[in-house]
């Protein structure tokens, strides 16, 4: 498949025109700021832009969503490294170690990191699938229902993994996220499960729930971090680090491999899609570094890993579009539409018809990667901007994106509520040791496992049986064996790893109880179907988590039978501080759809140092200056979006 | 406290700008600003995409543009529920439908859908898309007379793939189960899409699926049969159920089409179906929806009341054994 490389370096000079330049510029510049926006997938990103190439010519039209799709995928970054909330659930993986990096004072060098292993990791994908686009396409067609459910059970083994506290608690968690994705309608049965209210008839969404798991405690931690005395760090660009971080980097051959592989494989698979790759590769780094206790409390390897995976499945994902016009992943989906805008009807013969346009956007997406590496390089600098931004000030933005974020997903306001709920309850659960990683992983992969489970079940009730139909044919064999490797992987981690710090808090005991008794409640009265299909997903997952929830009892009465002491450190919550939040966070919702989003986003932001300042503050002088600054983001975000892109915002009597 | 007063007049200030910017209404001849369309599905979805497509001359029949906004979830249900609750009725903001998939829903899920036929107005219809009967390239079948030979001697074996419980696909095999006096194996996916992937790589024996899928799809497929009246010009070799003696008719069709809420004035109603009759005739909407793959049939306002009830009755009668049970 030589000629798929001359044919892409052939049309390098088409590329090169004025016009052609100028689109894919912007596409790349843009695609890093829309990926960066909590909320903004690449999937919306591109959906966003796909009405805009309807008035140009086909080529120009490709380059940029070409551009824009390799950006955004890597933008989201930015957002997870910077502020901890992930721009797409791809970049989840990306803030475990990224965050803490940069809390330390290194946005830059982890930036600088981030976006020379997605460059390596995206053009390693890309090259993967010039070379093998026919071959490729051939595997992808392997993977059907049984196989897909054991590629997301050996997903969820990764949850176990994840998080900081204890294994129990993390898989807890999983479940958890395994039960939302049960809510609403079951796309195999039809039947609805769970509608405890109208709000959920639609089910709950991935990004809102995303948004919702990570923005709203990390808001709430902000504010009790106000006011208290922190080491204070100050945050200031690093100069002269581009070599020696781009030197750095290049010798974690191992991790850039792992990462480039696992995205690699997973952007192939269809229907699994890139929301899973970057977790997937850090798992495996951690599992293969000599050093996993330090994945988690900011280690550069983390965001190698993360970062080489969610831009390798770049290339991949397209494999099934081009070839046997099906898209693998969402926004492939969204990407055929703008295809067939043009006319283009992708499969086998797509290279021999358009070989030229294709050729094009493939190239596009190629040269994207370089320009979205100088581009990256360029914003990193300035992150120090953003990493200045004081607590407060960065708690009221982080509300008001998340809100701008979610209700763009769908144009639901119904997100926003469940955003919220879900965000509040995370907040106090993550008092008790719990982290949201899992509880997103649950949320997407729960949803593929029960799909393609009760599909596998009908069709094998159809013909050949359960259990030949699920256990044989030698893709299934090797990942339930990955399968189990993984587990065993982490039981012996945690055997080994006797320097863990004890984690069992004595109000443990409160949270096992609550946890046994909540989802036996569910699975008793709130469940109730006519389908028996509907109802194995949910009763098994309700029942393992209160088997889970037992384990931990059980672990807590061994320790205090034991006499071994509980770590009693209190759960420090900062009640009124955080009660205040909270309901002028409802008011700000209640107004939204009345007087509409800036309007009531200013009077938010305008107010909130108000509320939270320290009395000793002496806040006001440069506020003045805040204000005006925060105004041109408002005119920005509102120009750009609501004008250019006509993202809509909630509305009310006013804008 | 000098730059506390200044800052509570910028605040005074800006709130003051907004409200002029979002009172800046003038009342005028409708349309005076533009109008939403409410899609039920995801962007870069079939209906989204056709959406997108006949709407792009609204500013030369209409004299204003119309901004699509997607509301996806429950396989259309949050954006009609949404719609039929919430949508303002002066005209300014309508939805596109999927016949039969709302009707389906308003008859087997009463207490979740709260659309039907009688709460929404049809506007105009613009386009149709035939389920087709598919199965792979190197499947034994090379008829539906092969299937359903079949499909007899083995009740409950032969499995079928569509794009959901209660679409378009689903409905096609309930009609030629019936027909044919058969017992298959319906197998819903979540979209047209992976439901076809399905069928190319085996994983299914056969399954109904979109024309315009299935056709670009064609060499890795056989088109058996279309479930349609008359048969299609994308594919004009291959026979209706109806021609190889199989009672199928159009109930299955995707249609889509733009309606409006209940209580929306009758001569808005008027101006909008004779603008959008017309923009979906348009000579540059028609090459685009072809060389999309997307067939077209603009029906007046009419003719789609007659379409809807004339679906409501048919659907009525096919759910009924399932739903009895």
């Amino acid at each position: 498949m030589l000629e798929g490389l001359t044919g892409v370096i052939g049309i390098i000079p088409d590329i090169f025109t004025f016009n052609n330049m100028l689109v894919l510029l912007t596409g790349v510049f843009g695609g890093i700021i829309l990926g960066a926006l909590p909320g903004v997938s690449p999937t919306l990103a591109v959906a966003l832009l796909v009405p805009f190439t309807f008035y140009m010519d086909p080529t120009t039209g490709l380059i940029l969503l070409g551009a824009v799709y390799a950006a955004s995928v890597a933008g989201g970054a930015i957002s997870a490294i910077l502020i901890n909330v992930p721009g797409a659930p791809a970049n989840i993986a990306t803030l475990l170690d990224g965050y803490p990096l940069a809390r330390s004072g290194k946005a830059q060098s982890t930036l600088y990191m981030c976006f020379i292993s997605s460059f390596i990791g995206g053009v390693f994908g890309m090259m993967i699938m010039i070379f093998l686009t026919l071959p490729l396409s051939e595997v992808a067609l392997k993977f059907q229902s049984t196989e897909i459910f054991w590629i997301s059970i050996l997903g969820l083994t990764v949850v176990a993994g994840l998080g900081s506290g204890s294994i129990i608690k993390s898989l807890i968690a999983g479940a958890f996220g395994v039960w939302l994705s049960t809510i609403g309608a079951n796309p195999t049965t039809g039947e609805f499960r769970f509608v405890f209210h109208e709000v959920l008839t639609g089910g709950i969404h991935i990004v809102p729930a995303l948004i919702g798991l990570f923005a709203i405690p990390q808001v709430f931690t902000l504010i009790e971090w106000y006011g208290t005395q922190r080491t204070i760090i100050k945050f200031q660009p690093e100069k002269g680090i581009f070599f020696r971080t781009f030197l750095r980097t290049l010798k974690m051959v191992r991790v850039l491999g792992i990462g480039s592989i696992v995205g690699t494989i997973i952007g192939l698979i269809p229907g699994v899609g890139g929301q899973v790759a970057g977790i997937v590769a850090y798992d495996q780094a951690k599992k293969f570094s000599r050093h996993p206790e330090k994945y988690g409390t900011g280690i550069p390897d983390g965001v190698v890993a993360a970062e080489s995976a969610n831009n390798a499945m770049v290339g991949p994902s397209l494999v099934p579009l081009l070839t046997l016009s099906i898209p693998g992943s969402p926004t492939a989906a969204v990407l055929l539409g703008g295809l067939l805008i043009h006319g283009i009807f992708p499969g086998p013969n797509l290279f021999l018809l358009h070989g030229h346009l294709v050729n094009t956007f493939i190239g596009s997406l190629l040269l994207a990667q370089l320009l979205m590496l100088v581009f990256g390089i360029i914003l990193s600098r300035y992150s120090y901007w953003v990493m200045r931004v004081p607590d407060l000030y960065m708690a009221a933005s982080i509300i008001v994106l998340a809100v701008f974020g979610t209700y763009s997903v769908n144009n639901s306001f119904n997100d926003v509520i469940i955003m919220f709920s879900v965000g509040i309850v995370m907040y106090i659960a993550s008092k008790f040791g719990f982290s949201p990683a899992p509880v997103v992983m649950g949320l997407i992969l729960g949803g593929i496992a029960e799909n393609s489970f009760l599909k596998g079940m009908l069709i094998a009730s159809a013909g050949e049986g359960f259990l030949k139909y699920f256990f044989t044919g030698w893709i299934n064999i090797t990942i339930i064996i990955l399968c189990v490797v993984s587990i065993l992987f982490g039981v012996m981690g945690t055997l080994k790893d006797k320097g863990r710090k004890k984690v069992i808090n004595r109000y443990d005991l409160i949270v096992a109880i609550l946890v046994i008794s909540g989802s036996l409640a569910i699975y008793k009265f709130a469940l109730k179907v006519k389908d028996p299909l509907s109802a194995i997903f949910p009763s098994a997952t309700l029942i393992i988590m209160a088997g889970l929830a037992s384990l931990l009892l059980v672990q807590v009465l061994v320790s205090m039978v034991s006499n071994k002491k509980l770590d009693a450190t209190g759960i420090d919550i900062p009640i009124s501080k955080v009660v205040l939040l909270f309901l002028y966070t409802v008011v700000y919702f209640y107004s939204l759809n009345r007087i509409g989003f800036y309007l009531s986003s200013f009077l938010f932001y305008a107010v909130f140092p108000f509320l939270f300042r320290r009395s000793k503050d002496t806040l006001l002088k440069d506020l003045s200056v805040k204000i005006v600054v925060s105004c041109i983001f408002m005119g920005i975000l509102y120009f750009l979006f609501n004008l250019i892109l006509k993202v809509q915002t909630p509305a009310g009597a006013f804008i | 406290m000098r730059w506390k007063g200044l800052y509570l007049k910028a605040i005074v200030l800006a709130v003051a700008c907004l409200f002029l910017l979002g009172s800046t209404v003038i009342a005028g001849e409708y349309p005076d600003k533009p109008i939403k369309l409410i899609v039920s599905y995801s962007p870069g979805g079939a209906t989204d995409f056709q959406a997108r497509i006949v709407t792009m001359k609204a500013q030369t029949y209409l004299g204003q543009p119309i901004v699509i906004i997607n509301k996806p979830g429950g396989g259309g249900m949050v954006g009609w529920n949404w719609f039929v609750t919430s949508a303002s009725k002066d005209g300014y903001e309508l939805v596109a439908y999927n016949v039969p998939h709302f009707i389906a829903q308003s008859i087997v899920y009463p207490d979740k859908a709260k659309y039907n036929i009688n709460n929404m107005e049809p506007i105009a219809n613009w386009g149709t898309d035939p389920a087709v009967l598919v199965v792979p390239k190197n499947s034994p079948f090379n008829s539906v007379q092969d299937l359903v030979d079949y499909a007899k001697k083995n009740p409950g074996k032969v499995t079928f793939s569509g794009a959901g419980r209660f679409v378009g696909h689903h409905i096609a095999l309930l009609q030629l189960e019936k027909a044919a006096g058969i017992k298959a194996k319906y197998i819903p996916y979540k979209g047209g899409v992976p439901a076809l992937l399905a069928v190319i790589s085996g994983e299914v024996m056969a399954g109904f699926n979109n024309t315009s899928d299935a056709y670009r799809s064609r060499d890795r497929l056989k088109i058996l049969a279309v479930a349609d009246i008359k048969r299609n010009p994308f594919i004009p070799d291959v026979k209706t159920f109806q021609e190889l003696g199989f009672n199928v008719d159009d109930t299955s069709n995707n249609r889509r089409g733009i309606a409006a809420p209940k209580g929306t004035p009758p001569e808005i109603i008027k101006k909008l179906s004779d603008a959008f009759v017309k923009m979906f005739k348009d000579k540059k909407v028609q090459k685009r929806m072809k060389d999309g793959g997307s067939g077209m049939m603009v029906l007046t306002r009419e003719e789609t009341k007659e379409m809807w009830s004339r679906t409501e009755k048919e659907l009525q009668k096919v759910f009924k054994e399932i739903l009895s049970k």
